[in-house]
């Protein structure tokens, strides 16, 4: 299932002892709002003494895109526990989306930590400009005359039949 | 002698007169009661069409307020929180093997005895609890308009003298829960969409559903919805699963 973000925002049920309690916001990645929300109560409840049933949700919406045709850098700090302990990763990616960003991370971190998505944190993920990235990976890719071989081109026709066979491998 | 015999007519026995004029009187009967019949029919035809109409009205008018409301909290600044729901659809999605006693209890105190039964619950603190009891069994959630229709017309059984009697007239409902001001297929959904007065009376007239398996399968039913499987809570969501189930 894809990834959506999302913000939920939520407080304390109001009590006679705190008529107006501290609203929280949160900005989460999740496959619906209804694992946002339940994210959301998870790690609220490490921050504040709070929790599901003492508290409410007041808005789920969900986050798009400003920008989603242009290719960007996204750094993702992450803490995950292994199987031995838990660490801080920072990990870099280029994507259209913030979201394209996290899945890439987790599909990452299944295939070389063996890391799930329930062991997985979200610290922060942010865009990060092409001159401060760390990564060589994405390094190879800041390069205003890179080119790439597109060996499969079909070209467009007009007519439906042409008396030769079109050549559609290049290079 | 030939004339007088012609004129006479042939002795009528007084037991077949009497049946004569019985069957007589009891034709009018019957037509008279079918007049009133028709016209009766007839007026509660009007009142169907009218109740329904009613309600249409009143459900998109409740959509228009959400609406408003939420555009309302938007050019302020301020918050929305629509009301919590207070049906929900709970289908039962285990079978019966293997389940211990307390679960077993609760889902039979819902009337959900076979895999792929559904049935309408109304919210509250015991009842919540009971679902949490059988958390791992069902799948639930809140069930729109649209698949509480939908439900109710296809699906649709009416309990009578203890049977399980297609519902296929107003007839059947005025007599069952004509006494709640409960006479056609609408009201019924209105009660169940609004959980309104006679909630718990429309829903106990109500056989349990019996559904299909889902079109395209399950996804894992023995691991709860927020970890990618199927069974618990899983809110608006629900109206998929009904839609794949029906």
């Amino acid at each position: 299932m894809p990834i959506h973000e999302f913000q939920v925002v939520g407080r304390h049920v109001p009590t006679e002892r705190d008529a107006n309690p501290k609203i929280y916001r949160m900005r989460l990645f999740a496959q619906t709002s209804i694992h946002a929300k339940s994210r959301f109560w998870y790690f609220l409840s490490k921050i504040v003494k709070m929790k599901k049933s003492t508290g409410e949700i007041l808005n789920v919406t969900e986050i798009f895109e400003d920008k989603p045709q242009k290719v960007k850098n996204f750094g993702v700090f992450i803490r995950y526990n292994s199987r031995s302990g838990t660490h801080n990763i920072y990990k870099e990616y280029r994507d259209l989306t913030r979201c394209g960003a996290v899945s890439q991370m987790y599909d990452e971190m299944a295939s070389r930590h063996s890391a799930r998505e329930s062991s997985i944190h979200i610290i922060d993920i942010k865009e990060i400009a092409a001159s401060l990235t760390r990564r060589a990976n994405t390094k190879q890719f800041h390069d205003s005359k890179i080119k790439f071989p597109l060996t499969h081109r079909i070209a467009k026709s007009k007519s439906t039949f042409v008396a030769n066979r079109p050549n559609t491998f290049f290079c | 002698m030939s004339q007088k015999v012609a004129t006479k007519t042939a002795p009528v026995p007084e037991s077949i007169l009497k049946k004569r004029a019985t069957s007589q009187k009891k034709a009018v009967d019957v037509a008279k009661l079918g007049r009133a019949q028709q016209l009766r029919n007839s007026r509660l035809n009007s009142v169907y069409f009218k109740r329904a109409e009613k309600y249409v009205s009143e459900y998109h008018k409740t959509e228009r307020e959400a609406i408003r409301l939420n555009r309302i909290a938007k050019n302020s600044g301020t918050f929305y929180v629509p009301p919590a729901a207070k049906v929900a659809f709970v289908i039962r999605i285990r079978g019966i093997n293997g389940v211990s006693p307390k679960p077993r209890k609760v889902l039979k105190l819902l009337r959900l005895l076979q895999l792929n039964n559904g049935v309408f619950v109304k919210l509250n603190k015991a009842s919540i609890n009971m679902l949490k009891l059988v958390e791992p069994y069902v799948a639930y959630g809140f069930p729109n308009l649209k698949s509480i229709k939908e439900l109710i017309y296809k699906r649709g059984h009416l309990k009578i003298d203890g049977q399980r009697i297609p519902l296929t007239s107003n007839d059947m409902v005025e007599k069952q829960l004509g006494k709640f001001g409960i006479i056609c297929v609408e009201d019924i959904i209105h009660e169940i969409t609004t959980c309104g007065k006679h909630f718990k009376q429309v829903n106990n007239s109500l056989w349990p559903f019996k559904l299909n398996c889902p079109r395209g399968g399950f996804n894992m039913k023995k691991t709860p919805f927020l970890q990618g499987g199927d069974a618990g809570n899983r809110e608006h969501l629900i109206n998929n699963l009904i839609h794949r189930m029906n």
